[in-house]
């Protein structure tokens, strides 16, 4: 076990080797002139080529290149064109908020999406198999930024129920930041009225991109427990007398989830890299919007460290998702599960 | 897996029984020593005077950082006096020198003094970050710069320029005055800096000035919170706190004012401002932005030579149709390269649409039959928008506009280069003086925008050159709009409008002055009833 976890460990390295140099590479295709970002519109050309020097792009593609690695050797990201900080710094800023999000989104989907799944494939075209279709259907398809200020209107606006954008209310201080997860820190510091704020401030957009996760994973519950219920063991089970319960609970559903476990690792890789409209909607300080700045503003330092994080993201959950495998399926074997 | 069940059972229950709590009540309506402002600030990205040059970041440093001269809230054509009390300028009007005063201190405690003004100014031409040009354009270096006694500061010009412009420049924000003992001891030597960074890094987050607030906390991406300065040499404002939230979404900030979580709403659109036409709790401020929306057109390509077929192009546009469609009615037209709220300021309106004339203009110019064009525009709102209506317009006069839009890293450095036939742009002045808008759009020996659209003009670039040292200022603002005029006629731009400002600000607040630019922007005068 702690051998397999180790030679995954070392491909994740390469891995984000090779998605370094990918990375740097595609950058040089783009037809876009990064100068343009950090000079910005108003600069003369004059301005233009003394930045140019300052930030080595009059230097030759391989001096750049080999100055490139030399820095990603060291663990150093650079400093951001757009932020004037190391980009280390900022991932490490916006990346807590994004993941505290994430997961919460992640809870959101798993603790409904699944039961919904399950009731749907063993009450088969029952109102409710009917009902939990029509709410995957909303959730994938309906545009998230929609959604997001059609809550608004109704929870916040209208009904007052939930709290406005942001993440803790304007009058709240935060606690001392720790892991930057305003839950787990306002634990840490025993301050609950702030820990009960935030859950508050974080039910609608996890709700939001909860919706999202929840539609795929019941989606992909209802068909692997369908596939299971017709399997030869689960009639033998039922043959043998066992409740209709017990079937379920005990010989379909644990079968069944191994697929479903892969569709939750694929969605929360999928989240961790922040999710734009969302964090825009509500106010949200996390990753999502800092890389797409960078995106648009072809911000490189900040474009390669946020591609490495949701690379290192991805192959993380994957790696966890393998070994849930196991723990769900032992008939299934970590090395041949490597790939 | 039971655990799994078992941990998840929990955050169900726990985000059951928070739902049942009530939700938040009006929290900024219900504290009356605390503003909250909701306003866009993803721009914002450095705190330090010296490198922000954006709205946000400038706006935030107006409030903690006092300069040496500065605009009176609401009045926003002369500067007046602020650190420096008094000054003059030597026979030869190259020397400058400033007189301080005396009850000045910074937040730290330290009194200010001239050897903070000279580092601070310093700084900002050393660093050589992109606002630096507003210091440098006057050939001050370091060495321009001297503390004659603590409290008396000289500055040394290259050459004389007119003192209205310099005294301008001198009122806007790159030149906050930082503390230079606590800066000094935040220097750290980094790859750009490799002597020491003065303080860059340290101040980009942090700050160190005697303005009339204290940044007591910057969280990126989510809010400012400044304090009172109580021990301010006079504006000691009327507000404890004030917090900046950032709320990039103009509807969730619309939806925020309304209920009363936020007190004022920066800079709302047309749709919002409909919305909240009917609330009796709040109005809404209007101010004319000094932003000028306006299309460039390169005068070597092909037809847009001549000046009969650009005359032409302008009389075609549907201006009103921009600014009432387009903008829904949050614009003003304009034609003069002087902002409204800048001293020299002329409405004067020199084109209307007029079909039937840009007609006749088109076929004295030999183009009858119209011809084919292309127009850059940005890929953000509104500009695709004001391109369709371009092209609906030019379309009347047999011009085909083929309109290309593009993100604005492209954009920019296309018009750089020369390379568009027309473009969609805007421009906003990076000081409080005509100068600062008169000299890219007259004259071509700056490289700006005269250049770009390749429009060489000497007299035009004479008329600025010549204002540039005019120390009388009506003259001065004479010397502009005779520069103006030409432009409009015979130059390669379209003006459009400017912008308006709406702001949503709740009934309960008082003294809210909605400024033209970020960087004369002052809360101290705003209170709560």
């Amino acid at each position: 076990m702690g051998n397999y976890i180790l030679k995954r460990l070392v491909s994740l390295c390469i891995t984000v080797a090779g998605i370094a140099i990918v990375t740097f590479f595609l950058s040089l295709i783009v037809p876009i002139d990064p100068l343009a970002a950090i000079a910005g519109p108003q600069a003369d050309p004059e301005t233009v080529e003394r930045l140019r020097a300052v930030y080595g792009f009059d230097q030759p593609l391989h001096v750049q290149f080999f100055r490139y690695v030399e820095r990603l050797a060291h663990f150093d990201l650079g400093m951001s064109f757009q932020t004037g900080r190391p980009v280390l710094d900022d991932i490490i800023y916006f990346f807590p908020a994004t993941f505290e999000l994430a997961s919460i989104a992640m809870i959101i989907a798993i603790v409904f999406g699944i039961p919904l799944g399950v009731i749907s494939a063993v009450k088969r075209n029952s109102f409710l198999d009917q009902a939990a279709r029509v709410i995957s259907l909303i959730g994938v398809s309906m545009p998230v930024f929609w959604l997001g200020l059609v809550l608004l209107l109704i929870f916040y606006f209208k009904l007052s129920w939930l709290p406005e954008p942001g993440r803790l209310d304007i009058m709240l201080i935060e606690p001392p930041r720790i892991t930057g997860m305003l839950l787990i820190d306002s634990i840490i510091a025993g301050d609950w009225e702030v820990f009960q704020d935030a859950l508050m401030h974080s039910i609608m957009p996890a709700t939001v991109l909860g919706l999202f996760g929840l539609a795929g994973i019941a989606r992909i519950a209802r068909s692997s427990m369908l596939d299971v219920l017709s399997q030869e063991y689960v009639k033998t089970a039922r043959i043998k007398g066992l409740s209709e319960f017990w079937v379920i609970v005990r010989h379909a559903f644990p079968n069944a989830l191994v697929p479903t476990v892969t569709m939750i690792g694929l969605t929360y890789g999928g989240l961790l890299e922040g999710a734009v409209l969302t964090e825009t909607i509500f106010s949200w300080p996390g990753l999502g919007r800092y890389l797409t700045v960078a995106f648009l503003t072809l911000d490189l330092n900040a474009i390669v460290g946020g591609t490495m994080l949701v690379a290192i993201s991805y192959s993380l959950v994957n790696l966890l998702v393998d070994l849930l495998y196991a723990y769900l399926n032992p008939k299934i074997t970590l090395a041949k599960g490597e790939g | 897996m039971r655990r799994l069940l078992g941990a998840l059972t929990v955050s169900v229950a726990l985000a059951a029984s928070a739902v049942t709590v009530t939700g938040s009540s009006a929290q900024a309506a219900s504290r009356n020593d605390v503003l909250v402002i909701g306003m866009a600030t993803s721009d914002l990205i450095s705190l330090d005077p010296a490198k922000a040059f954006e709205f946000a970041g400038i706006g935030v440093n107006s409030q903690t950082y006092d300069r040496l001269l500065d605009f009176a809230p609401g009045k926003y054509d002369v500067p007046g006096p602020s650190l420096a009390t008094s000054w003059s300028v030597s026979a030869d009007g190259k020397t400058w020198t400033f007189k301080l005063r005396t009850d000045a201190k910074f937040h730290s405690g330290n009194p200010v003094t001239a050897a903070d003004v000279v580092y601070s100014l310093g700084r900002v031409v050393t660093l050589k970050e992109t606002p630096s040009f507003i210091l440098t354009q006057f050939g001050i270096t370091p060495d321009s710069l001297k503390a004659i006694d603590t409290h008396t500061v000289q500055i040394t010009l290259d050459k004389q320029y007119a003192g209205g412009i310099f005294l301008a420049c001198l009122a806007s924000g790159v030149t906050g005055i930082v503390d230079s003992k606590v800066v000094q001891s935040h220097a750290k030597k980094t790859d750009k800096h490799p002597k020491g960074d003065m303080g860059l890094t340290w101040l980009s987050t942090n700050e160190a000035g005697s303005g009339s607030f204290i940044m007591r906390k910057w969280a990126k991406n989510d809010r400012v919170i400044l304090d009172a300065f109580s021990g301010h040499w006079g504006n000691v404002p009327k507000l404890k706190r004030v917090v900046v939230k950032e709320i990039n979404e103009a509807t969730s900030r619309r939806l925020q004012v309304e209920k009363g979580d936020i007190d004022i709403a920066w800079e709302l659109f047309p749709d919002q401002v409909k919305a909240l036409e009917s609330s009796s709790e709040l109005h809404i401020d209007k101010f004319p932005a000094t932003t000028i929306y306006y299309v460039g057109m390169n005068v070597t390509k092909g037809p847009l030579k001549h000046a009969k077929v650009r005359q032409a192009i302008r009389y075609a546009v549907d201006y009103d149709g921009i600014i009432n469609h387009v903008m829904g009615g949050a614009a003003k037209a304009i034609n003069t390269f002087i902002p409204e709220g800048f001293a020299g300021y002329n409405g004067k309106i020199h084109f209307k649409q007029d079909i039937a004339k840009a007609k006749a203009l088109m076929a004295e110019a030999g183009f009858a039959d119209g011809f084919s064009t292309t127009i850059n525009t940005g890929d953000q709102t509104p500009n695709p928008e004001l391109s369709q209506v371009l092209q609906a317009s030019l379309a009347k006069i047999g011009i085909k506009l083929k309109i290309n839009k593009m993100v604005s890293s492209q954009l920019w450095p296309d018009y750089r280069k020369q390379n568009h036939d027309i473009i969609m742009a805007r421009w906003g002045p990076d000081y409080n003086d005509p100068h600062t808008n008169a000299q890219p759009f007259a004259d071509h020996t700056v490289k700006q925008l005269s250049w770009r659209n390749a429009y060489y003009n000497d007299t035009t670039a004479g008329l600025i050159d010549q204002a540039s040292r005019e120390m009388d200022q009506a003259k001065r603002m004479a010397l502009y709009n005779k520069a103006n005029d030409i432009i409009q006629q015979d130059g390669p731009y379209i003006f459009l409008f400017q912008p308006l400002y709406q702001y949503g600000v709740r009934n309960n607040v008082v003294g809210f002055l909605p400024p033209p630019t970020f960087d004369l922007w002052k809360l101290y005068t705003v209170s709560k009833k």
